[in-house]
């Protein structure tokens, strides 16, 4: 059974507008994905560029948004999807060519929820032991693997991305309030504070919704304000 | 009071505020249900009660602080060319003050 495709083509030195493609898959095997059905589809047209990597939902090289939806297409399968298939960059990003947006805003929200273990000074030069129950508090937040599936879909984060972190860098800022071994909570949690960085979030939950890796970034920004509730009172 | 509502206070104010207008909605809609005044004479005796009256005023006090807040974000959220956002927010702060005034009239003409 052929399968259709419709892919957002720029390329910013020859085109003056993106338009869509159509593209048509001969063939689709049983349970194929979608990064399988680019890489034919790139036989057929090498001028199509996307982002690729570890081809299982590892890296997050390849996040797109597919039918309308943010996702990663090396773990989603075709048999899933609606034709035509609708594929086009990740919203909100500047686009470097077609499929690859320029993650450089994206990381730079990353960056500034200084996403590092802060200890003693001078640091210590011995193991930091966590109890299994310290430890525990990091599952669900060290699994982010940065595709920014998350961040470009938040309504939030398209009108401000300049101010507002987005709730990829919000989940990382989150992960190390709740770390044992981290001791900058007030200076982080003064770094949150103003009604940019960490209150534009809405609760509009499609961070939650797109998360490939089924992590919570909604209930980390709760978190973090119950946090600040507790630290001011 | 937008620099104290700002952030956390504002985020805080905005919960609170919601939560004493469920409640007062709640009490409200109860009291209509389980007992409404029968004439426009009862009803102006019932606003009239202190307790009634002050709860009132905390209400409409409350309400203005959380429309603020919530369209204040709106417009922080949707509007970024600074001179129409300033022209925005203070056009929402009158009317929403111009709305209090009318309402403390209101319940304090009723009440007195």
């Amino acid at each position: 059974m052929p399968m259709r495709f419709s892919i957002y083509r720029y390329d910013p030195d020859r085109d003056a507008r993106p338009h869509m493609q159509e593209y048509e898959l001969a063939e689709v095997r049983p349970g194929m994905m979608l990064l399988e059905a680019l890489i034919e589809l790139k036989r057929q047209d090498e001028s199509l560029g996307f982002r690729r990597s570890c081809q299982e939902g590892v890296c997050g090289s390849d996040a797109m948004n597919i039918n309308g939806r943010n996702g990663l297409a090396c773990i989603t399968p075709l048999k899933d999807l609606k034709e035509p298939v609708t594929l086009r960059p990740l919203p909100g990003m500047p686009v470097i060519r077609d499929l690859i947006v320029d993650m450089e805003p994206f990381y730079r929200q990353y960056r500034a929820v200084k996403p590092w273990l802060t200890g003693e000074t001078p640091e210590v030069e011995r193991e930091q032991l966590q109890s299994p129950e310290e430890r525990e508090r990091l599952d669900g937040l060290y699994e982010c693997i940065l595709c920014a599936c998350c961040s470009t879909s938040c309504p939030s984060f398209w009108w401000n991305p300049e101010r507002f972190l987005g709730p990829a860098a919000l989940l990382q800022a989150w992960r190390f309030l709740a770390d044992s071994r981290d001791q900058a909570t007030d200076q982080r949690l003064s770094l949150l504070e103003g009604n940019y960085r960490l209150f534009r979030c809405h609760t509009i939950m499609n961070c939650v919704e797109v998360c490939p890796k089924g992590l919570n970034p909604t209930r980390a920004i709760g978190r973090i304000k119950a946090l600040m509730v507790k630290k001011s009172v | 009071m937008t620099r104290r509502a700002q952030g956390l206070n504002g985020w805080l104010l905005q919960r609170l505020s919601a939560a004493w207008l469920g409640l007062y909605a709640i009490f409200f809609l109860a009291l209509l249900l389980v007992s409404p005044p029968p004439d426009h004479a009862a009803w102006r005796g019932w606003m009239a009660e202190p307790p009634m009256a002050v709860a009132t005023l905390v209400t409409l006090l409350l309400l203005l602080v959380h429309a603020w807040i919530g369209g204040r974000d709106i417009i922080q959220d949707y509007l970024h060319p600074l001179a129409a956002r300033g022209v925005a927010l203070s056009l929402l702060g009158l009317a929403l003050l111009a709305c209090g005034a009318w309402a403390l009239l209101i319940v304090v003409g009723v009440a007195t």
